[in-house]
């Protein structure tokens, strides 16, 4: 079901000891302008962001060092309450990379405050002045003919007053219409009708905004968006002056943070994607070209297609597209240069990866082929555990959380505000064609990354058995449909495998994995058997497993299975064959890389041996 | 759910709120009894307590509050 936007749904969950974090945020504590940035992005509750905030504030107050965030002093003219809004906004700035001092002068003297001189909240020396006005300040009401020009050139003497005092630019929103028409649709229509009357009104906004230098910030669109009944909540108006309700606070003061963070340069330039069922629907190693789901042939493809078209928008706004995938390099790039219902073309991605590293690394790659800091980067993708990954590894990239629906993907990244601007200039357009879009690939550098905190996190659950009736035709599937990560490519019938199931000679292994994100289900299978001239040797006919389960020692762990079935068995040595094909490239050293040793050659084809003796089972990440 | 169950609920709220985890609250306590809950803090915790039981009170009910059992009641009768 998809969140409402005013719940933040991109920012992930707050960590379980939120509190204790909080309360760790001292001066001289290490690292504690990322540390606050990353406890900053999580859908804090009022409470927490209100916590955060609270240190935040402390912590400015006492000359405390927030690099790498920006300071920021804002000072706001309120027309009505303040303080929910004023709670949470140092908590939102820090997510955008700002550390946020506050001046908020009484509510409900807006005009005095500005205009008076000697004015205290002015005098601090602000970067901004927010003017947090509504439609009851301008007195725009039904039905009543109070000149429109008058109520904007109100506004435009508060606005130049307080630029002359302070020589720092005014923040000034468009105004949400109340939820009270007259007639309905013809509102719209009739000239002294709110709708009609804010509409004109929020047009005289934003010139004013352009002819006196001030940011925009359209409040009007963001009441549109979340629902202009969720916005306005006239009780807390009636009791205590609350200009909107309690829950559109967080996203309230979220659009103020972007447009605070983007004045200070902190807006992000780069967008990476994944490919499989990010870009199209299916995994394109295991499905090939025919079946990835891209285009008018399906709902699915209509959706992935909304998500290439969005990013093509972004691109032709100056953002940067990179494509960061698990993947064969060709057989990604394949789908870009040949299928016939891909928007995105090779040309519209300025830096390519498609490995099978790690994407923390690729991201780092991509982000200095760029000459872009990390904290410039968007990451969109579906793998709930990859941006788990990403996110441990490199906290400043910005990674939304995703629906379960590709078919919400646009819109969740969309309302994240990860790309807000103050400007748009030609240099900004033809941004991502200076980055000389010829889908490069930069070279991955080899840090140790240490994965093995990461790995135990994933709290992976692994399920070895034999074959079985129950699972012969999805072993059988496996067999037929693997081709990357397949050793030998050897296709067998589910009469084939209903022979080896009933085999005693025969050791079989089917292999289920799941994680704290997802299962996977079946996901290995081996077939090993006594080696027709070797005695107490089994040669392993077949190995495949699904590429989807990379980079997590699951290898290492069937290798595990094997040896121990073996070892009971009275067998000393493993054999291992590999048979080169177009396809399975990526497992060519695979027993070398499990400690097995090069035998000669029989044929096409590669044989390697490890001795049952000398193999000790490393410690692994699973509970089985 | 009992009044001792919303009583504990809205003590937990009211302990982050007021970021104080020593608060102790009973029916009879009010507001101005407990400190840091002013008229600031009174709108805060009524907004929690709302978005804590997935309730919207009335203007009316609010206004009439006087006591935390008042509050407590208030939930019993609007969240059941």
């Amino acid at each position: 079901m998809q969140s409402s936007v005013s719940q933040l749904p991109w920012l992930p969950d707050v960590v379980p000891n939120f509190r204790d974090a909080c309360k760790a945020l001292v001066p001289g504590a290490e690292n504690l302008g990322s540390t606050i940035q990353r406890l900053a992005t999580s859908r804090l509750s009022a409470q927490q962001a209100g916590a955060l905030g609270r240190a935040i504030s402390r912590l400015n107050a006492g000359g405390a060092d927030l690099t790498p965030l920006t300071p920021f002093r804002l000072a706001v003219l309120p027309s009505a309450t303040f303080d929910m809004v004023g709670d949470a906004l140092p908590a939102a700035c820090a997510r955008h990379g700002v550390a946020l001092s506050l001046d908020v002068a009484p509510a409900e003297q807006v005009d005095q405050v500005a205009l008076d001189p000697a004015s205290g909240t002015l005098g601090g020396s602000p970067d901004a002045i927010y003017l947090a006005i509504d439609h009851r300040w301008f007195g725009v009401d039904h039905l009543r003919d109070g000149s429109l020009d008058d109520m904007v050139a109100r506004l435009a003497t508060i606005v130049a007053a307080v630029q002359d005092r302070t020589g720092a630019p005014c923040i000034i929103p468009t105004i949400p219409v109340p939820p009270l028409p007259l007639f309905g649709s013809f509102d719209r229509r009739i000239g002294v009708s709110m709708v009609h009357r804010i509409g004109r009104l929020n047009g005289g906004i934003a010139e004013l905004s352009e002819t006196s230098g001030s940011i925009l910030l359209d409040l009007a669109t963001l009441a549109d968006t979340i629902g202009r009944e969720n916005w306005f909540d006239d009780r807390y108006h009636h009791l205590y002056k609350l200009p909107v309700a309690a829950a559109a606070v967080p996203i309230y003061a979220d659009w103020i943070g972007r447009l605070i963070g983007a004045a200070r340069g902190r807006a992000r330039k780069c967008l990476i994607l994944d490919l499989d069922n990010t870009c199209w629907g299916g995994v394109i190693g295991d499905d090939g070209l025919e079946g990835i789901q891209i285009g008018p042939g399906s709902p699915a493809g209509e959706a992935f297609a909304a998500v290439q078209q969005y990013a093509l928008d972004l691109k032709a706004r100056g953002i940067i597209l990179a494509v960061s995938s698990k993947n064969n390099d060709e057989t990604a790039r394949q789908a870009f240069r040949d299928h016939p219902d891909m928007l995105l073309r090779e040309s519209d991605i300025a830096v390519f990866q498609a490995n099978w590293e790690d994407k923390p690394s690729n991201i780092e790659a991509i982000a200095r082929t760029l000459s872009i800091g990390l904290d410039s980067v968007v990451l969109l993708d579906d793998n709930a555990a990859e941006r788990a990954q990403v996110r441990a590894a490199l906290p400043m990239v910005a990674v939304p959380e995703l629906p379960s629906d590709a078919a919400d993907y646009p819109a969740t990244l969309a309302a994240a505000g990860y790309f807000e601007a103050l400007s748009f200039s030609d240099e900004d357009r033809g941004r991502a064609a200076t980055y000389e879009a010829n889908a490069q690939r930069a070279v991955v550098m080899a840090t140790s990354r240490d994965l093995g905190d990461y790995l135990r996190s994933l709290d992976m659950r692994i399920a070895f058995a034999p074959f079985d009736a129950l699972n012969r035709a999805r072993i059988a599937q496996l067999i037929n449909k693997s081709n990357q990560f397949n050793l030998t490519t050897r296709r067998y019938t589910e009469s084939d495998v209903a022979a080896f199931e009933a085999d005693p000679e025969t050791w079989t292994l089917q292999v289920r994995l799941s994680d704290r994100f997802s299962d996977f289900g079946m996901i290995g299978v081996i077939i090993a058997s006594p080696a027709a001239s070797l005695r107490s040797t089994w040669e392993i006919d077949t190995w495949l497993m699904s590429c989807r389960v990379l980079g997590r020692q699951v290898e290492q762990a069937m290798l595990a299975a094997l040896a121990a079935a073996g070892a009971s068995a009275g067998i000393d040595t493993l054999v291992g064959r590999y048979r080169p094909t177009p396809k399975n490239n990526m497992v060519a050293d695979h027993y070398k890389k499990l400690g097995f040793v090069a035998m000669p050659q029989d044929g096409p084809d590669d044989l390697f041996a490890l001795a049952l003796g000398d193999f000790v089972a490393p410690a692994l990440p699973f509970n089985q | 759910m009992t009044n001792e169950e919303i009583l504990t609920k809205i003590t937990d709220v009211v302990r982050d709120e007021l970021d104080e985890d020593d608060i102790v609250l009973t029916p009879e306590t009010k507001a101005r009894d407990v400190e840091g809950w002013d008229s600031l803090a009174h709108v805060r915790i009524v907004v929690a307590v709302e978005q804590e039981f997935g309730v919207r009170f009335d203007m009316a009910e609010i206004t009439n509050l006087d006591s935390v059992g008042d509050l407590v009641a208030l939930v019993q009768t609007t969240a059941g």
